[in-house]
């Protein structure tokens, strides 16, 4: 399983976005997608990455295996500094580093067939197995659990979780050392879910791989990380082995997330409390000052409307740390519905900041 | 939407500087020997040299350019080689002539193209809908000489020769004008008696793409969720086709329409060849064959001006119906 | 240019449903297309007619350039009405007119299909080009496009033959100048939203070059809108055509071509006497775009079946 080895990590790492200007003349709008994000990935580990849509996932994501270019910090794969390599120094590494893609309609080519689709990597890496193009595409199609002969049909002719095990195949082909899964069955039904679940879970015991999983299904995420990361706009608040970070939990958002996951038993669920968080998520193009949950937060305090908290150890160390990114992190017996929100109603009232920071003096 | 006026108007400014470029470049780069021609066959080298010192055309390319955009830009498109009129009148002298052409025949295919493009919409697959799909598919297919050709050659030729000169022969008429003594009709009847011919045959042509276009247009929308919303209300059919699906249908069409006006106001070539009337697509064509540059160069760049501001005026219009448009 | 590959792989198991791709579906709606089947027969004939005409001319004893001004012309020197011997009758200078319409089919579609397929080859490039860099190359493109659609089609060309002489080259190359830039409009609009779709990311991801995503993967979705444009265009640029010959800047003489033919008999209204001489080419004319249009329209239509769903709702 798991080793200490670090694959890859991140240091720093922030994104925005240019997202049009303000008039004529007017300076440029940007939306920070990713904000100052550390984290590491073990060998031979799971990874989750959690949090609302919209919140910088899948940016860190693309981040993180360089299909975007990174506005600061560091990436390190395999003990190489990966940040600054154009798409030529890129090019060797992209055999390392595979995606799975949340849309297994749209990361099809509707008009190429499967065969070519799963066997791309080969042709644009080189084929280095043994045996043909064909016979390769042919053996990673069962592998995945496809019907061979259907090597020649176009994407259209399968089902949403078949799509995905072409996918899947396409990431293996060149045996990569981390594949990172976007959402990889979000767009799934249930029961499809479980399969394709369990598929990635074999092929990381056959193939020693290294998972990156974003979701924001909180029970498929502890079913399939060793640790997990949660991501608050382009954040991350939380991060840790899973059965600490699920039982565990310090962070206020992280807290409120898990009150949200759906529980199997309808006693269980009768009985806990719910904590709906007040607001809508705010926008990364004007993101709220100090702590970013802050208006949301009910244990909020004055302080962390000013304050920019960082990620700190909260307990243990190295990469199997449980860190918190709050100034007044919960205790694991607190409950954080027994709070009632301060800061959190005068700035929700008012969505412009400059209301909101007046309110706030007041 | 004033950043959007401003965008445009800029694109727009610059088109026609690449078109005055590319045009400039095309006829003054290229080897022409019109000295030669001016000249005469006995000409010797030194009166050659002459006439293209007189011409300017000794210059450098991009003295030339200059110099001819300066007085471009002051209203002076300079002299032709042959007759030493200015260009500004040539061009003032024929424009009526392609406006008359290009507005009556514009009239007359909105009329004949968006209407039967309705029809064939409102009741898709009928027999109407076939025969005036097959009627505007054989105009779209039929150049624009073939069937003026025919047309004279039945309606003018034959009616006349069997002693019925209902429609005049070639020919232009002034619907203003002081009486000429060379040509001493004018007025409204007479230019219009001239002009029908060609009006009809350049509005059957185009119009049989109008027909087909606002078809396609009107299909598409009223098979949109709000015409069915507004069936379901019980609005009438009349209602639902004329208040509800025509406006959005047609705006696509009117975009269509400012443009071949633009492009037809600027000189219908084969028309104006055909009917024996000398607009600007007539004087042009003139020009080229006379390798009269000035004329060639200060027509096409009027024209592309009438493009450039059609399309600019298509923009805005379109901004305004269809506030989407507006964030790009 | 049938473009229609089969879809059942050699290799697939006889005994699997069939999975109709793409192609296969539009080959079934273009098959019960009469009006389409029927255009596409009287192309073949002409394209054939094209290709077979030195065939066609030696086993009827006719040539096209062959001025018969004994036979060919009537005592006053006027050409000669249809007829068994001239079955379409004989032109001013006692020329067959039979024969050089079966030649002429040569040039006018020959040129048609060649331009048309450079302005479409170019127009792909350059759309791909802008939809998938965007930015600077984008623009340029862009001003370019408006440039070329802003010169009056007719006007420019015949100024440009003029300025470059009158040759099959020349007339190639400027049809193909005016058509590329629709093309590259409609493939840049194409691609400017196929590039947001998440397999152009999936092949980034695996390290494909631009060039590969451009050609591989996006040209592949492309492929139904060129075939659709390259057949209507290809009317579009036979008519052309005839517009240069008739305007005396076509092909240069005595090459038989169908906008030629009906410039010669309209000089000095010579058809009011021999209507046979703008007729028949006028006639033939006609039918070729008739049926090009009618082919496109049945290809557009199998392809994109998107009205013909609309109707049905």
């Amino acid at each position: 399983m798991s080793s200490d080895e670090v694959l890859l990590s991140a240091s720093g790492v922030s994104k925005r976005f240019n997202v049009g200007s303000r008039g004529l003349l007017g300076g440029r709008l940007q939306l920070s997608a990713v904000d100052n994000v550390s984290l590491e990935i073990k060998k031979g580990e799971t990874l989750g990455l959690v949090g609302e849509s919209g919140c910088g996932k899948s940016s860190l994501a693309r981040c993180l295996t360089r299909l975007y270019d990174v506005d600061e910090g560091t990436i390190t794969f395999d003990g190489r500094d990966i940040t600054n390599l154009g798409r030529r120094q890129m090019q060797p590494l992209r055999s390392e580093m595979q995606m799975i893609f949340q849309d297994p309609y749209g990361s099809l080519n509707p008009r190429r067939r499967v065969g070519s689709i799963i066997g791309d990597a080969l042709a644009i890496h080189g084929n280095r197995g043994k045996g043909t193009r064909r016979q390769q595409v042919q053996e990673l199609m069962e592998i995945v659990g496809l019907n061979p002969e259907h090597y020649n049909r176009y994407p259209a002719d399968f089902s949403g979780g078949q799509r995905q095990r072409i996918g899947i195949a396409r990431a293996l082909a060149l045996k990569p050392k981390l594949i990172v899964c976007d959402e990889p069955v979000s767009a799934l039904d249930v029961s499809i879910q479980a399969q394709v679940i369990n598929l990635l879970q074999d092929l990381q015991r056959e193939f020693d791989l290294t998972y990156l999983f974003i979701s924001h299904d909180l029970s498929v995420v502890q079913h399939i990380s060793d640790r997990i990361a949660v991501m608050y706009l382009g954040r991350i608040v939380e991060s840790g082995p899973v059965e600490e970070v699920f039982t565990a939990s310090s962070h206020p958002y992280t807290r409120a997330l898990l009150s949200a996951k759906p529980i199997a038993d309808p006693r269980a669920a009768e009985q806990r409390d719910r904590i709906v968080l007040a607001g809508d998520l705010p926008s990364p193009i004007s993101p709220p000052s100090g702590c970013r949950f802050h208006p949301r937060c009910p244990k909020a305090e004055q302080d962390c409307v000013t304050v920019v908290p960082t990620l700190e150890i909260l307990r243990g160390a190295g990469p199997d740390a449980q860190r918190v990114e709050c100034l007044h992190p919960l205790e694991a017996d607190q409950d954080l519905s027994s709070f009632t929100p301060s800061i959190a109603d005068t700035i929700i009232g008012a969505d412009a900041a400059a209301t909101g920071s007046r309110e706030v003096a007041s | 939407m004033i950043r959007f006026i401003f965008v445009r108007l800029i694109t727009g400014l610059l088109v026609v500087f690449l078109v005055s470029v590319a045009t400039f470049l095309m006829f003054f780069a290229a080897p022409n020997d019109v000295a030669r021609t001016m000249a005469g066959k006995a000409a010797t080298p030194e009166t050659i040299a002459l006439i293209n010192h007189r011409l300017g055309l000794d210059q450098p390319l991009w003295h030339q350019y200059g110099h001819f955009i300066w007085r471009a830009l002051h209203g002076d498109l300079g002299y032709d080689y042959y007759h030493q009129r200015s260009v500004v009148s040539i061009i003032k002298g024929a424009a009526p002539v392609s406006l008359s052409i290009a507005f009556g025949a514009a009239i007359l295919w909105m009329i004949l193209g968006v209407g039967s493009g309705i029809i064939s919409a409102v009741r898709p697959r009928s027999f109407m809908d076939r025969a005036l799909n097959v009627l505007a598919l054989i105009f779209y297919s039929m150049p624009t000489f073939v069937l003026g050709s025919m047309l004279l050659f039945f309606l003018y030729f034959k009616l006349t020769s069997a002693g019925h000169a209902w429609f005049p022969a070639a020919g232009y008429v002034p619907w203003f004008g002081k009486p000429d003594p060379s040509n001493p009709q004018h007025g409204f009847w007479p230019w219009m008696h001239h002009l029908i011919l060609p009006w009809v045959t350049l509005a059957l042509v185009t119009a049989a793409a109008y027909t087909r276009f606002t078809r396609g247009s009107m299909l598409e929308v009223l098979s949109e969720d709000y015409i069915r919303t507004a069936r379901a209300k019980g609005i009438s059919e009349r209602r639902v086709v004329f208040r509800h699906a025509l406006r959005s249908a047609l705006t696509p069409v009117v975009t269509q329409f400012g443009i071949d006006l633009a492009i037809l106001a600027g000189g219908t070539v084969v028309t104006e060849q055909l009917f024996g009337m000398h607009g600007l697509g007539w004087n042009s064509l003139t020009a080229i064959t006379n390798q009269d540059l000035p004329v060639i160069v200060g027509i096409l760049l009027v024209v592309s001006v009438f493009v450039v501001v059609a399309n600019f005026l298509v923009d805005l219009i379109y901004a305004v119906l269809d506030p989407r448009v507006r964030l790009y | 240019m049938s473009a229609t590959p089969a879809t059942a792989p050699p290799t697939a198991p006889k005994t699997t449903i069939v999975a109709r791709g793409p192609w296969a579906l539009a080959w079934r709606r273009f098959r019960k297309d009469k009006v389409a089947l029927i255009a596409a027969a009287v192309m073949a004939v002409i394209i054939l007619v094209a290709i077979f005409a030195p065939l066609i001319n030696s086993a009827l004893g006719q040539d096209p350039n062959y001025q018969d001004q004994v036979n060919g012309l009537d005592v006053n020197g006027l050409p000669l009405g249809p007829s068994g011997a001239h079955w379409l009758g004989t032109d001013a200078l006692g020329r067959d007119v039979f024969a050089r319409l079966v030649y002429g089919a040569r040039i006018s579609i020959g040129i048609g299909i060649l331009s048309t397929g450079i302005a479409v080859a170019v127009g792909v490039v350059l759309g791909l080009l802008a939809g998938y860099f965007r930015g600077i190359v984008d623009v340029i493109i862009a001003r370019l496009l408006d440039v070329v659609l802003a010169l009056p089609v007719v006007l420019a060309a015949v100024a440009l033959v003029a300025v470059f002489g009158q040759s099959p080259l020349v007339t190639v190359l400027v049809l193909a100048f005016f058509s590329w830039a629709t093309m590259a409009r409609i493939v840049r609009g194409q691609v400017i939203s196929l590039r947001e779709r998440e397999f152009i990311e999936a092949a980034r991801s695996l390290g494909a070059s631009s060039t590969r995503i451009m050609f591989v993967e996006l040209l592949p979705n492309l492929v139904m809108p060129i075939i659709i444009y390259f057949s209507l265009l290809v009317p579009v640029n036979i008519v052309t055509n005839a517009v240069l010959a008739f305007l005396g800047l076509g092909i240069p003489v005595p090459t038989a071509d169908w906008g030629g033919m009906i410039s010669d008999a309209e000089a000095g209204g010579l058809y009011q006497q021999a209507w046979w001489l703008v007729f028949f080419p006028g006639g033939v004319l006609v039918l070729t775009t008739l049926a090009f249009n009618l082919l496109g329209d049945g290809i557009r239509d199998a392809l994109d079946p998107r009205i013909e769903r609309l109707l049905r709702k």
